[in-house]
């Protein structure tokens, strides 16, 4: 099933145009993606799918404004930033992208706090602002009483919360989470995904990177990627959503 | 953030530092000992007085010594003239010395003593001030009476600070009546002080020590002390004509003064601290090299730390700002210890190896602490731009990635 809506640049958060990222390994040209284009639109939970080697974690970086593609557009609220340089590029990453990564990528000497504060930092919000939404951000993942941890005390669920604190902290445009419950048991993955369940239900737009169909199924929409290109862009009907149990 | 990536290595930091502290330490204590000698030569240069000139046969300052011996002796005579002759001169005294002599009071010996030959004026140009007794009469020049004023070391030493007027003591055997005790003046080197010294009336000194044809020494103190350089001039034009020198002659005569000293001293001093520095630099150069090394440790063992920063929206001046922070937080901390370390060997070495009452003292100032700072943070700046450069100019993909 196709999407029914005709992304474009006007009517997407990110909208990705004929994307094209071709790295050079010697003498020889290697295609990661060969013409991707793809929209996101306000308040969609979107999975991105592929096996290893398909260009979806090129695909993931360019969205995350963490490289920049050969050629094509990149439309981020409707702004090209296709040709940003990196200053400008560290900006939107501050202010309009979450991230939430397979191996949290947490700063392993700063306590739970600190590490949610961290966007805010480079935001340039001032101390007891700071302060303030970080202890928020902890509170809506459950781990207020947390705030004083490192991350070596914390368990992996918890540590992924922390990231997802930190990811929702600057209230960004997109939450983009790579592989998120890659390195979890299958019951911390699950309440991992019931919290992504609750932040698309309070508005956020959510991008989720997998190679798991599993993982997939949480979302309304799975774009499959393979050889570079999008393979296949569906809405999954309510009825095929995995839903996660509401008690843990 | 800095404070936290140094105490999380506190071993490892400790080390670093080590070449920093030992640079700072060197660096100061041998720039305090330099300023220490620098200030206490020209404190024991002053009794000269910066008014007064010393004709001499051998010129203080450079020139020909073989040719300079040729020259003919300064007589009392030529004194007289000079003395008639000169109209901006407040005072003007001869006087003769033997460089080292004995002296011997009851079973109290004292050796390497100066001892002058002088006339009245030497009291005026010669600034003595007299701490008991008197100063000779005209009297008592003229008729080469045996008698003497001593320094204040001589006092202390031979007479171990008894009352000495009206004593004789002996002089290379000849006997001296001591009629005077000369107030201290201080000094780094006891034969160039007037307490290290004894002064005789001019015709007992040729009486004591014989050959009343040698070298005399005129000094010349200058009215005003603001138009010394016009009385240097006349006396040399002076001099000139009581010598009878031709115009294009040679002065066959030097004309001294403390600048001489002065300008020799200063020109050392210019070179050991030149030298000391370099010397001592070295030791900061190898102490920055080690920042730098460690801080590129730093940027490798972080990459990932840098990613997370870069990813979450840190701009590169940011990481750059962050390395820099560091490198020179390590620096001023470890300046600092050096400071304290140095200001604490200042401390002993002036009250237990120079001794609190020796002249050279190592000179601790603020601008010596303030620029001891300023090198620390220099040298962290300067040893940290390139790992936080580095730093700066990682990508952020290929830093997540980094394990």
């Amino acid at each position: 099933m196709q999407t029914e809506i005709e992304h474009t640049a006007e009517n997407s958060v990110i909208f990705l145009e004929n994307i094209q990222k071709i790295y050079k390994m010697g003498q020889e040209f290697v295609y990661a993606l060969r013409g991707v284009t793809v929209g996101v639109q306000r308040n969609e939970y979107v999975a991105i799918m592929g096996p290893s080697g398909s260009g979806k974690s090129t695909l993931m970086n360019i969205i995350g404004c963490l490289d920049t593609p050969t050629t094509g557009n990149y439309f981020f609220n409707k702004v090209n930033v296709a040709g940003l340089d990196d200053n400008d590029l560290a900006e939107i990453r501050n202010r309009e992208i979450g991230f939430v990564f397979q191996t949290f990528n947490l700063l392993p000497r700063s306590d739970a706090l600190h590490n949610v504060e961290l966007p805010l930092i480079y935001a340039g919000v001032g101390k007891d602002e700071r302060r303030e939404r970080a202890l928020e951000a902890l509170d809506h993942v459950g781990l207020a009483d947390r705030a004083s941890h490192k991350p070596n005390e914390l368990s992996g669920g918890q540590r992924q919360r922390v990231a997802v604190a930190r990811a929702l902290v600057t209230r960004p445009s997109i939450i983009l989470a790579d592989e998120p419950t890659g390195n979890l048991d299958s019951k911390t993955g699950e309440d991992i995904m019931r919290l992504f369940n609750e932040l698309r239900e309070q508005g956020n737009t959510l991008l989720v990177v997998t190679h798991e169909e599993d993982v997939a199924r949480h979302a309304e929409r799975i774009v499959r990627i393979k050889d570079g290109l999008v393979e296949r862009d569906e809405m999954i009907p309510a009825s095929e959503r995995i839903v996660p149990g509401s008690h843990t | 953030m800095a404070r936290a990536a140094l105490r999380a290595n506190p071993l490892r930091s400790a080390l670093t530092m080590l070449g920093i502290i030992i640079g700072i330490v060197t660096v100061t204590l041998m720039s305090s000992f330099v300023t220490g000698l620098h200030d206490s030569f020209h404190n024991a240069m002053s009794f000269m007085g910066a008014d007064v000139y010393y004709v001499d046969k051998h010129s203080w300052q450079g020139g020909n010594w073989m040719m300079q011996r040729n020259r003919p002796n300064i007589t009392v005579q030529e004194a007289r003239d000079l003395e008639r002759r000169m109209t901006t001169a407040r005072a003007i005294s001869v006087g003769a010395s033997e460089w080292s002599v004995k002296l011997k009071y009851g079973t109290n010996e004292l050796e390497n003593i100066r001892a002058a030959g002088a006339d009245r004026q030497y009291e005026v140009t010669n600034s003595l001030d007299m701490d008991q007794g008197r100063f000779f009469g005209e009297q008592e020049l003229t008729s080469a009476r045996p008698v003497c004023i001593i320094g204040y070391d001589v006092w202390d030493q031979l007479f171990h600070k008894s009352n000495p007027i009206g004593k004789t003591m002996r002089v290379n055997g000849y006997p001296l009546e001591v009629i005077g005790v000369a107030k201290r003046a201080g000094g780094m080197f006891g034969f160039w002080s007037v307490d290290h010294e004894i002064i005789m009336p001019l015709q007992t000194f040729f009486s004591a020590f014989g050959d009343p044809n040698r070298t005399l020494t005129i000094a010349i103190k200058a009215k005003n002390v603001l138009t010394k350089e016009d009385t240097k001039a006349e006396a040399i034009y002076q001099m000139r004509m009581v010598r009878g020198l031709k115009p294009g002659e040679d002065d066959n005569f030097g004309i001294n003064s403390e600048d001489a000293f002065n300008t020799e001293f200063d020109k050392l001093t210019v070179t050991l601290q030149m030298i000391g520095l370099v010397i001592t630099g070295l030791s900061l150069l190898v102490g920055g090299i080690g920042i730098m090394n460690i801080m590129f440790v730093s940027v490798k063992e972080r990459t990932r730390e840098i990613g997370i920063r870069k990813a979450v929206g840190a701009r590169r001046r940011m990481i750059l700002s962050q390395f820099l922070t560091e490198a020179s937080m390590l620096c001023i901390i470890a300046g600092s210890i050096g400071l304290m370390l140095a200001f604490g060997a200042a401390l002993y070495i002036n009250h237990n190896v120079l001794g609190t009452d020796s002249t050279v003292q190592l000179h601790f100032s603020l601008v010596l602490i303030l620029s001891g700072l300023g090198i620390s943070l220099g040298i962290g700046v300067a040893s940290g731009i390139l790992p936080a450069w580095r730093a700066s100019k990682l990508d952020p993909v290929d830093a997540l990635r980094y394990e």
